[in-house]
């Protein structure tokens, strides 16, 4: 019952979406706008479809229907509530059924705000985006149906993979970076369409901005719990490895950052177009890339790629996109020449043009990276790691660049800069730069990559900072209004300005924060047995003895430990364990991560024996590890909700 | 040999690694340890350092290297030990030369040809300004909004 109902509406949202891109994309070539209402309501049947299938799903997985193939494979009647109803995206198949919901509802929104707006394109964008949205509903009514009717369903099913019941994160995560991903196809669209109509005006510029800030908060909020979860649950120490999956949730991330950075460039000079165009489009092409390498399983082997069933799939979907991104650009190549021509490479747009370069240059290396050992595999039969060392070496250095490139690029005007001018702001920045250098060093500090960090980072704060309270400190004193107000109304005239230093600050403190913890981290390892302690950096932990308990989906092992303070007094603190999950024979670990001040004591369970009552630790000292998620995610957040808040004089006026 | 240990560990009581994970050396030699660690491969796992991998079987890998580095080798005669059993696989970076030069020169390749590309886009110094939309040098809309503002 289930399984007819809910396929059935995979059906529906299929036949939706394939009728909305045939109809927007003919009609809107031939220029036929009347046929608008058309694609927009397929646009509507389509979302509606597929959130109804996904709420089926929803449902059997609480009725614990194993006779739906998905519930059986996810399903358990253990599992906790919350997490059964997280289990819908918690496989292939499934996630990609949310992947069609999640889908609908950015093609609802898209349609529905513009319903009465840039008519002239909504058809063919409309149309591109129905098209992406056929592909994936055609994924999920074929190769990845989720609705297959088992005849002789099991009585009770394994239960979701372990490693996304382990901790409260994995329920946020995925759906920030499925909305991060599926939401690139509206820019992607939005471009699209504009090249497809074979006009690319001013206005619709501002939806394409806007439409590509949008997945990006989510990208960047995924990506910073993605690492968070890493770091709390998987009891390595570390929040980054460089794996293909983390990977192919940055590459989109950094193309659609240096989309952002130089459609400024676009909108002002109407110059370096086909570059931002193609950067809109690569967005998407990499979210694509980046679901095909995380979700064909081409990385455990190139064996089981061919044998998976989405793998060809995506891979033919990939190569129907790469041709159709470049005939489109090559086709549309006089629309996109430059109006005006740039300044010197002291300039604005000279910093932004070496800003993109620079975010170019990491993707490369991230794609090249990831994506190499296949290539040497398949084509020279040779397999190697292209691993965490390589990705610091060859990322590092253009990271740092990139943190330069945020002081100076604010710094400089429009066109050619004054050299006087450009040195009288340069010096207190500067001057700040170097003091916070010979500060750290005199703490005793050391380091080059750390310590060009912490300097640049004191140099992009003050300039940033200036930026922001420059506009307010002129209304306070032109107008004797307090700083407050006078900061809400300069933020609120320009909040594009305003939302995107506040990003830089945000960017700016993980920067710092993954300098610091990466480069001043305290590491120690041993076995204790009951009462013994063992110092990490200046605090003791005491080993209490092990402990064991049962809940409903797991049972675990754990060890109890106190932390000591160097003035020797105690602190509680929640141990680390070994999780017991039926479905798995290996344990999962959960770390205990205790935040102490600026820095996190770290402790991992590496082993027990339970006849001599021993524990091996893994044991961390973190400094301001914590800053990149809870600030991070906070600013990031704060700048881009500035940025996008809509537009009070536009709004008045409809 | 190794697996069958790391097995029949597993299967008894507890969880703990073969040889009870060795007691690391004094702190010089472990740092060393650690950081040969970090750049030779777990066996087992996906894509993480012998140095990083929780699993019992890079616990095993790594008391391999400790007892290596206890031994006086140096670090490329414990990276050769470590190819000559699982690979240049186990190598957490490609070595710089053959096929997986391409991944070290690449990049910088790129940038190169990036920064002529971003220096042909400029405008030199010393040509004059575009004739059309005349660039003022100071002109800053977020303050003459800020100005157009305060005039009202």
């Amino acid at each position: 019952m289930n399984s007819t109902l809910g396929y059935g509406l995979v059906l529906l949202g299929l036949g939706f979406a394939a009728f909305a891109a045939i109809t927007g994309l003919v009609t809107g070539l031939t220029r036929r706008e009347s046929a608008l209402p058309w694609v927009r309501g397929a646009v509507y049947g389509y979302a509606a479809s597929m959130l109804a299938s996904n709420l089926v799903m929803v449902a059997a997985l609480l009725q614990h229907d194993f006779s739906v193939k998905y519930v059986a494979q996810v399903g358990s009647r253990a599992t906790p509530t919350i997490f059964t109803i997280v289990s819908l995206w918690s496989a292939l198949e499934g996630s990609i059924l949310f992947w069609g919901a999640v889908m609908g509802g950015y093609l609802f929104a898209f349609a529905f705000i513009y319903r009465k707006q840039h008519g002239r394109y909504m058809q063919l964008s409309l149309g591109v985006m129905a098209a992406v949205a056929t592909f994936f509903a055609f994924l999920i009514a074929g190769p990845a149906n989720p609705w297959v009717h088992l005849p002789n369903p099991p009585l009770d099913g394994p239960g979701p993979n372990p490693l996304l019941q382990n901790h409260v994160l994995m329920i946020i995560h995925p759906p920030m970076l499925y909305l991060g991903y599926v939401g690139m196809t509206i820019p992607f669209g939005i471009a699209a369409g504009a090249l497809l109509r074979g006009e690319l005006g001013d206005a619709w510029l501002v939806p394409l901005r806007k439409w590509t800030l949008v997945p990006w908060i989510f990208l960047s909020i995924g990506i910073i719990l993605g690492s968070w979860w890493a770091y709390a649950v998987l009891g390595w120490g570390g929040y980054w490895a460089w794996d293909p999956v983390e990977n192919a949730s940055f590459m989109p991330w950094l193309t659609a950052t240096a989309f952002m950075h130089s459609t400024m460039v676009l909108e002002k000079k109407k110059a370096l177009k086909l570059w931002t165009i193609a950067l809109a489009l690569s967005s998407f092409v990499l979210t694509i890339v980046g679901t095909f390498m995380t979700r064909s399983g081409v990385f455990n082997s190139v064996h089981s790629f061919t044998q998976s069933d989405i793998g060809p799939t995506f891979l033919v979907f990939i190569a129907v996109l790469l041709v159709f991104c470049v005939l489109l650009l090559a086709a549309r190549g006089p629309m996109l020449v430059a109006e005006s021509s740039l300044g010197g490479i002291v300039s604005r747009e000279g910093s932004i043009l070496l800003n993109n370069l620079v975010f170019a240059c990491i993707t490369m290396v991230v794609l090249l990276g990831t994506l190499f050992p296949l290539i040497s595999e398949g084509l020279f039969n040779e397999k190697l790691t292209v691993g965490e060392p390589y990705f610091n070496q060859m990322a590092l250095p253009f990271m740092v660049a990139m943190l330069f490139l945020m002081g100076v690029g604010p710094m400089l005007p429009w066109g050619a800069a004054d050299a006087k001018t450009l040195r009288d702001t340069a010096l207190l920045p500067g001057a700040v730069g170097v003091v916070v250098v010979l500060v750290c060093l005199a703490l005793g500090y050391r380091g080059a990559m750390p310590l060009a960090t912490f300097g640049l980072a004191g140099f992009v704060t003050v300039v940033t900072l200036r930026e922001l309270l420059l506009p307010a400190r002129q209304r306070v004193e032109a107008q004797k209004e307090s700083w407050g107000t006078a900061l809400f109304v300069s933020a609120s005239r320009a909040r594009r300005r305003f939302g995107g230093y506040v990003v830089h600050l945000g960017i700016v403190v993980i920067a710092v924060a993954v300098a610091a913890s990466s480069a001043y981290k305290t590491h120690a390892t041993g076995t204790l047995k009951p009462g013994e302690t063992m110092p990490v950096g200046n605090y003791q932990v005491r080993f209490d003895g092990l402990d064991r308990g049962r809940e409903p989906h797991r049972e675990w092992v754990g060890a109890k430990i106190t932390l000591l303070t160097e003035d020797g007094r105690e602190h509680a603190a929640e141990g680390p364990r070994f999780n017991y999950y039926e479905r798995s024979t290996d344990p999962i670990g959960s770390p205990s991560v205790t935040g102490r001040f600026v820095r996190d004591v770290y402790v991992s369970l590496l082993a027990y024996d339970q006849a001599t009552g021993t524990a091996s630790f893994n044991m961390w000292l973190f400094p301001l590890v914590g800053a990149i998620w809870y600030w991070g995610i906070f600013l990031l957040a704060l700048g881009t909700l500035i940025a996008l808040f809509p537009d009070q004089r536009k709004r008045a006026a409809s | 040999m190794t697996l069958a240990l790391v097995l029949s560990m597993v299967l008894s009581q507890g969880y703990a690694p073969p040889r009870q994970g060795q007691d690391p050396l004094d702190v010089e030699r472990e740092a060393r340890v650690q950081r040969v660690g970090k750049l030779l491969r777990c066996a087992v796992c996906q894509g993480v350092s012998i140095a990083d991998s929780p699993a019992s079987m890079a616990r095993a890998q790594l008391d391999k290297v400790r007892e290596l580095v206890a031994a006086g080798k140096s670090d490329d005669e414990i990276y050769e030990y470590f190819v000559e059993r699982y690979g240049e696989w186990a190598l957490m970076e490609p070595r710089k030369a053959g096929v997986a030069l391409t991944v070290w020169v690449a990049p910088l390749l790129a940038l190169v040809i990036g920064l002529f590309l971003v220096f042909g886009t400029l405008r030199r110094p010393g040509t004059p300004a575009s004739p059309a939309p005349p660039v003022d040098s100071v002109s800053d809309d977020f303050l003459d909004q800020v100005r157009k503002d305060l005039e009202k």
